[in-house]
């Protein structure tokens, strides 16, 4: 199904005048930079949702991840003089360890408390934001480092980095959903969480690792990001957390929980990516034009959401009857 | 200053007709059968366009990029980041990379954040030009915008025909940190300097819902105030409400910047006293102009043509208008004759 998806979203791209443009080696690295941003913290979305959670702070968090890293890089709470404080390496892990953390605090709040994931991840949402403008002032903070920005930048092997820790993230979380027992956890919980329960399954522990793992991945891709634009800005990421969302529904995960895949929410990402561009590129062709592509975006992302989800409820159906 | 805008456009005049001639002699050149009497052959070329934001005052910078370019016949489009998220904006940049455009003119949200983009954008011969806000360690070609110091000194001069010596002024804004909110406030205190004293700036980041409690609490707060600022084009519309609220209209004098379509209702029913309008229309039309006829002509030829600073850099200041009760419906009926309802 999600393969049907990607064929209409390429189709517009194999018309002449964008074909040139679509395929061009530049364009083609970008598109594969954006889908590894994107896909690292969609893949932490889909543990969450798999488990029949929802993680509302994942764009507040990127945000937040940024501008600790610039923070610690740069805080004069160490050595002003210098201009950078932590090393990079030190800096990353510190402000990942926060991530962490923050996801710990969300698995404590829907597991212990049994507080509802979207209350809980809201609250966090909201507070980290509020917490970026306070630790950066409300400004940017700029990492002017080419090493750090080497972390969106740099391709080895010709891959652009943030596509390569989708990759190795991607690989180890399908390893981990499909061979292990955490893996049947996370299903079982999402399944029916009073049958796993039952059976034995640690629901706590599951949902604590589901949530950590979110945290994390949405601090990895706050480095990401930050990198790609060479500053923890404050501001940053608003409402990133529903890409995520949206390419790991496009890729077949249910809100319900007990459905997804990381294969599915990659291939998502791919497409949320795509499109976009492809809009870019289309646009001058179509509308020749007043009107800039990001004012169609909500509108084409939310039909293709909507598009996906009938797409499986109808599939779901079939499977049911038949 | 309006006669060295009316030169500029003299001088682009000159330019567009050594265009067409550089054109038809290439076209001559390069068709043997092509008679002087047949138009010649134009490289198509294609303009970006990206702002720093989705917001109403873009409209009017839309309407003129797509007159330039009809007339022009050449191909712009404009692309504008959702949520002025800097992120987008690279991502735009290099979506335009991505399409071969001939030259990008663009509105920077954070210089910092896509300096290496335009970089690039220049290393593969993308000509690169800044509007509305600047950026020269880009080493972009041109600058096209308002001169936010001479902004704030027209509001200055314009607030010390309303206000008397001795004078109380609160300011307000979105972010103090921006260059634009920077020099705004420098110029409207040097303009009144010795007769109003601005007591205090508020920030709402951006958030025009926060704008009008700002607005209110510093009406509760400064009783002794006599007139509120507003630095930027939401804050007007702010203040008005919230001075409306305390029932202070009349007293409390109000200048503010830009004309959303609320400031405009808020001057004919004489509730803003002042407000000093920038040209987006100009920033798209001479954006269009300027990387066109680089395009065509030269960078070099084009730019020896256009405004230079005493230090040689190539800034065309658009100039600011300043607009009140008394002059808003011919302001109101220029801007309809441009395509627009507000600025």
């Amino acid at each position: 199904m999600v393969f049907c998806l990607l064929v209409i979203v390429l189709v517009p791209a194999l018309f002449a005048p964008t074909r040139d443009a679509f395929y061009d080696p530049y364009n083609l690295r970008n598109l594969a930079a954006r889908t590894g941003a994107l896909g690292i913290f969609a893949i932490g979305e889909t543990f969450v949702i798999i488990t029949g959670g929802i993680d509302l702070s994942v764009g507040s968090l990127i945000a937040f991840t940024g501008v600790l890293v610039g923070k610690l890089m740069s805080s004069p709470a160490f050595n002003d003089r210098v201009g950078f404080a932590l090393p990079m390496y030190p800096a990353i892990a510190l402000a990942l360890v926060a991530a962490g953390l923050v996801g710990a605090f969300h698995g404590v709040l829907v597991s212990r408390l049994r507080m509802p994931p979207f209350v809980a991840t809201l609250g966090t949402m909201l507070a980290l934001r509020s917490l970026a403008m306070i630790i950066s002032d409300q400004v940017a903070i700029p990492i002017p480092s080419d090493r750090f920005a080497a972390i969106y930048e740099s391709a080895p092997l010709g891959a652009p980095l943030p596509l390569v820790i989708m990759i190795v993230v991607g690989v180890a979380s399908a390893v981990l959903l499909r061979a292990t027992r955490l893996g049947r956890y996370v299903y079982a919980v999402g399944g029916n969480e009073q049958a796993a329960r039952l059976s034995g399954v640690n629901v706590r522990g599951t949902k604590m690792f589901a949530y950590v793992a979110s945290a994390l991945l949405a601090g990895v891709a706050g480095v990401v990001y930050a990198a790609a634009v060479k500053q923890g800005h404050p501001s940053s990421a608003l409402g990133y957390e529903l890409s995520g969302i949206a390419a790991a529904v496009i890729g077949g995960a249910s809100l319900m929980g007990g459905l997804g895949t990381v294969l599915g929410t990659v291939v998502g990402a791919a497409i949320l990516t795509a499109i976009l561009n492809v809009l870019q590129l289309l646009m001058p062709l179509v509308f020749h034009s007043q009107l800039s592509p990001s004012l169609l975006e909500g509108a084409i992302v939310g039909s293709i959401v909507i598009l996906a989800v009938a797409l499986n409820i109808l599939r779901q159906r079939g499977r049911d009857a038949g | 200053m309006r006669t060295l805008l009316m030169n500029y456009w003299l001088r682009l005049a000159v330019v567009g007709a050594a265009a067409l001639a550089v054109a038809s002699c290439q076209g001559r050149r390069a068709g043997e059968t092509a008679s002087p009497h047949t138009p010649p052959p134009r490289k198509q070329v294609r303009i970006a366009i990206i702002t720093n934001a989705v917001a109403p005052f873009w409209r009017p910078m839309v309407v003129g990029m797509t007159r330039a370019a009809d007339e022009l016949g050449c191909e712009a489009n404009w692309y504008g980041p959702e949520g002025g998220d800097s992120m987008k904006q690279r991502e735009l940049i290099e979506n335009a990379i991505s399409q071969k455009v001939d030259g990008i003119s663009i509105s920077p949200t954070d210089p910092k954040a896509i300096k290496s983009v335009l970089q690039k954008a220049m290393d593969k011969g993308i000509l690169v030009i800044t509007m509305d806000s600047d950026f020269p360690e880009s080493g972009r070609l041109a600058y096209i915008g308002t001169n936010n110091v001479r902004a704030g000194e027209e509001a200055g001069r314009a607030a010390k025909k309303v206000l008397p010596q001795g004078s109380k002024m609160i300011a307000f804004v979105g972010y103090m940190s921006s260059p634009n909110a920077q020099e705004r406030l420098a110029g409207f205190k040097r303009a009144t300097q010795g007769w109003i004293d601005v007591i205090d700036v508020q920030q709402d980041e951006n958030d025009a819902n926060k704008a009008v409690t700002n607005a209110e609490d510093a009406l509760q707060a400064h009783p002794e105030v006599a007139g509120l600022l507003g630095l930027w084009s939401y804050n007007g519309p702010a203040i008005v409400t919230a001075v409306e609220r305390a029932g202070k209209l009349g007293k409390i004098k109000i200048i503010c910047f830009d004309a959303e379509p609320a400031t405009l209702t808020n001057l004919k029913a004489r509730k803003v006293d002042a407000t000093v309008v920038q040209k987006p229309y100009l920033f798209g039309y001479l954006s269009v102009m300027t990387l066109y006829n680089m395009t065509v002509c030269g960078v070099d030829e084009t730019r020896a043509m256009m405004p230079k600073t005493a230090d040689g850099d190539t800034i065309v200041d658009t100039g600011v208008q300043v607009v009140t009760p008394d002059n808003v419906n011919e302001f109101e009926e220029g801007l309809r004759k441009m395509g627009v309802r507000s600025s």
